[in-house]
């Protein structure tokens, strides 16, 4: 391969520099979770060739073998963030210094998720004592620039929000960049929000989008009904509903 | 002071066709013949929709899999049975490529939202073909439709077909039909469905009007692909004639002013409406008054 290096003349660019340079760089960051965000990223990959001219996985602790973490543009971060974990300490840090962006990705990191549910000092992390979704950090506010709802979040999903992240689609992400500011999400943000509100039409769209069979719909009154108990508060029914947020615009056909 | 043009009310569409299936004339056997059409087509493999079920008297999603099992699919219009609770059901159950969906517009617009977002059912979000829109007044609740018949002082409130005809709500039971004006109709609706101004489910491939004159049902074509459920269709098509479209139409505007005032309403007492919202309603008092919009719908929604 011609080096014009090795020849003495002065490399001004190279196009590998230049393949490089141009690629936004993500790192993929694991706090206290399941790593079900992970693996639906992973998934994800189907998806992915499409735009990996554009994007180089810097870091991540499933698919690089890098011990330090290098500049990245954007963080993504699953999980729950545990204080008294001298880990997870470090390496928020570090994020924090390294990444330009930090995304909360699934209901974990971005609400607190079924991590709401931990009482503390349980095997096999009895360091794990407490579980704070990174939204309310106040070390990371205005870090953290969007939220992922899900859990985990749909692959494709993932893939959409990272296409409208690299074309910068601002209608795509604005309800994600408002959703920072939720620090609790659960069911009952359908009741309160759409059915309380009376804008519930029945679609079912919402039973569609939880994970947990924690919403029902009742062929009686038309409407959803919830279970608390099977709730884990990833904030999907609320995204998902079509009368929560409606910036998309409608499709056009031929 | 408003004016409501067609383009706003009816959606952009390429032809408008008038239908009739073989058999009874009804609005029910009118969308199941178009739908039995996108079978034999093969537009679709499967498709969901709404079924009622006669001795429960309840509005339940059902997944229709062939032609055979439209036969059994017993459309009630105007109730929407919590019809996308079943694709999630329904990837863990079958396998299909070619999912077809018959529903009012929120319904549609769940999909479409879900098929934007990505959030929803990850497994079917790709394999939707075919929209059939069905143009929907606004949903009533069963409650409310027994509440209707008890108006008229109907003994035994079973209903098996509502549809629109003459800009009345019709609802027929085992032995007679009771026909509804807009008001009486309006005081039951979902009070979700009066913040709506998508009525005739511009975001699908087709609209279906549950409409019925001399026993033809209004239909809009808006895609390409649906244009071919009217290629030696399998029933009587004729191309629509201007009163068949302006009747459907004065109707939807006679609700899309009703939810217009509800709409003000919850925006004076600081009550969110969907998609209407902070700039979303500045932007659309703006050009609701401006008769130059050319390209209304785009700059509203």
């Amino acid at each position: 391969m011609f080096n014009p290096l090795k020849r003495g003349k002065i490399l001004i660019y190279s196009f590998d520099n230049f393949d490089k340079e141009i690629k936004v760089k993500l790192g993929f960051f694991h706090l206290s979770s399941c790593s079900g965000c992970q693996i639906a990223f992973l998934d994800m990959f189907e998806e992915l060739p499409d735009i990996l001219d554009t994007v180089e996985i810097a870091y991540s602790n499933m698919l690089t073998n890098r011990k330090e973490i290098p500049k990245l543009n954007v963080a993504f971060i699953e999980g729950t963030f545990s204080i008294g974990f001298k880990h997870h300490i470090k390496l928020i840090k570090e994020i924090k210094e390294k990444a330009d962006i930090i995304v909360a990705i699934g209901g974990c990191a971005a609400f607190g998720g079924i991590r709401r549910l931990n009482v503390g000092a349980q095997s096999p992390q009895p360091s794990h004592q407490a579980s704070i979704p990174i939204t309310e950090l106040d070390y990371l506010k205005g870090k953290i620039k969007y939220v992922i709802p899900g859990c985990p979040p749909n692959p494709y999903f993932l893939y959409k929000f990272l296409l409208a992240l690299l074309e910068l689609n601002e209608e795509f992400l604005r309800p994600f960049e408002h959703m920072v500011f939720s620090t609790f999400a659960s069911g009952y943000d359908i009741l309160m929000e759409v059915v309380n509100k009376g804008l519930c039409t029945g679609c079912g769209t919402c039973i569609c989008a939880c994970p947990t069979k924690a919403l029902e719909f009742s062929k009686r009154t038309q409407r959803p009904t919830f279970n608390k108990l099977l709730c884990v508060g990833c904030g999907s029914c609320l995204a998902g509903c079509p009368q929560s947020f409606k910036p998309y615009p409608q499709p056009v056909y031929g | 002071m408003f004016g409501l043009y067609r383009q706003f009310t009816l959606g952009r569409y390429t032809k408008a066709f008038i239908i009739k299936a073989s058999g009874e004339a009804s609005s029910k056997n009118n969308l199941k013949a178009l739908i039995k059409e996108a079978f034999r087509k093969d537009l679709i493999d499967g498709i969901i929709g709404t079924s009622l079920n006669k001795k429960e008297g309840f509005v339940s999603p059902v997944f229709i899999k062939c032609e055979k099992e439209v036969e059994k699919f017993e459309p009630f219009f105007f109730i929407h049975g919590g019809q996308n609770s079943l694709l999630k059901k329904i990837t863990q159950k079958y396998s299909f490529e070619k999912l077809g969906v018959a529903g009012h517009s929120c319904v549609l617009d769940g999909i479409n939202k879900m098929q934007y977002f990505g959030i929803g059912s990850n497994f079917t979000v790709t394999k939707f073909t075919l929209k059939i829109g069905i143009a929907c007044i606004g949903a009533i609740s069963l409650e409310g439709i027994k509440c209707l018949l008890k108006e008229k002082k109907v003994k035994n409130p079973g209903f098996n077909e509502i549809f629109l005809e003459n800009n009345k709500i019709i609802l027929k039971n085992k032995y007679e039909k009771f026909d509804f004006s807009a008001k009486e109709y309006y005081y039951y609706l979902n009070e979700g469905c009066k913040v709506c101004m998508n009525l005739s489910s511009r975001g699908s491939d087709i609209t279906f009007v549950p409409s019925l004159r001399n026993g033809y049902s209004l239909v809009l074509v808006r895609s390409a692909k649906a244009l071919k459920l009217f290629e030696n269709p399998g029933f009587s098509v004729k191309k629509a004639e201007k009163s068949d479209i302006e009747e459907f139409e004065s109707l939807a505007k006679n609700f899309l002013k009703k939810n217009i005032e509800t709409i003000l309403e919850r925006a004076e007492f600081g009550i969110p409406s969907n998609k209407w919202d902070g700039n979303r309603f500045g932007r659309f008092t703006a050009l609701w008054n401006n008769i130059y919009a050319e390209n209304i719908e785009e700059e509203v929604f």
